[in-house]
């Protein structure tokens, strides 16, 4: 099949076409739609440039083994992103054993005030949110990317977290509040 | 679909790295190799269970058949079956 023709395939064609042939041309067409992306979000979640590309090295070997169990229930995109996650949080869980990922496995944590308004998160300036991202504990980060970068639904976010649906909606609100809090102390002046 | 602010800094970010193309040569070796690996297996496998199953006293499936010619593909006919007699 010509390049520009694999090109205009949507993904599931590309994925069946690949299943059926096993040329892994239709692969390397998957591979260039979304290793930029997988890419970009190893560094983000990792912040170090080799583990990065080893890990995307890693996420595509893991997709190219699972392609045949990809059901099609969600967006490509999304299983995709949610093996990029998954990956990327066990690998910082085994380097930091105690390490917190997450603001409300903190000791401290005390009750949120007030819900924090999807408003008041998406009104941030891009780098204004760039700061204060990197200043998160990675998986309020990552829940935060999930949720409002990628549109995950709270049971796709549950299922790569391997957590129940109301642990996630408190770890989205524990995340939001934290991103305010950051946002405040950095930014007094807003 | 809206982009907000977390889609374009994520759209920032791609734009800023680029994906080292030795990810896609190693990647395109592991392809390669995984494909040989399954061949292999697709090929070697069938004849391992059946040396498997010979050294435990068993017969390959279809060999008593064969021996016995009953299963042979022109038991029925004859060479000359088809060919009209003068």
């Amino acid at each position: 099949m010509e390049l520009t023709t694999q090109k205009e395939l949507t993904d599931t064609e590309v994925i069946h076409l690949f299943l059926k042939t096993r040329d892994s041309s239709f692969f390397s067409v998957l591979y260039h739609r979304y290793a930029r992306k997988v890419f970009s979000k190893c560094i983000s979640l990792l912040e170090d440039q080799t583990q990065a590309e080893d890990a995307t090295q890693d996420i595509f070997s893991k997709i190219f083994l699972n392609l045949s169990k990809f059901s099609g229930q969600s967006k490509f995109s999304t299983w995709i992103y949610s093996i990029t996650y998954n990956y990327c949080i066990d690998l910082i869980r085994k380097k930091k054993k105690s390490g917190v990922l997450f603001s409300d496995e903190m000791e401290s944590v005390g009750e949120v005030a007030d819900e924090v308004s999807d408003e008041e998160l998406l009104t941030m300036e891009v780098e204004r949110l760039k700061v204060v991202l990197d200043k998160m504990p990675l998986g309020d980060k990552s829940i935060l990317l999930m949720k409002y970068n990628d549109d995950m639904s709270i049971l796709e976010i549950a299922a790569v977290l391997d957590k129940s649906e109301s642990a996630i909606k408190m770890k989205i609100m524990r995340a939001k509040e934290k991103a305010r809090m950051i946002y405040k102390e950095l930014y007094p002046e807003k | 679909m809206d982009e907000n602010n977390f889609k374009r800094l994520s759209k920032i970010e791609e734009g800023r790295c680029d994906v080292p193309t030795k990810i896609e040569h190693n990647l395109q070796h592991s392809v390669n190799f995984f494909g040989l690996v399954g061949n292999l297996i697709e090929v070697f496998l069938p004849i391992v269970f059946d040396v498997f199953v010979a050294m435990n006293g068993g017969e390959k499936e279809g060999t008593e058949n064969t021996k016995a010619g009953k299963y042979s593909p022109d038991r029925n006919s004859t060479p000359f079956q088809n060919r009209k007699t003068p």
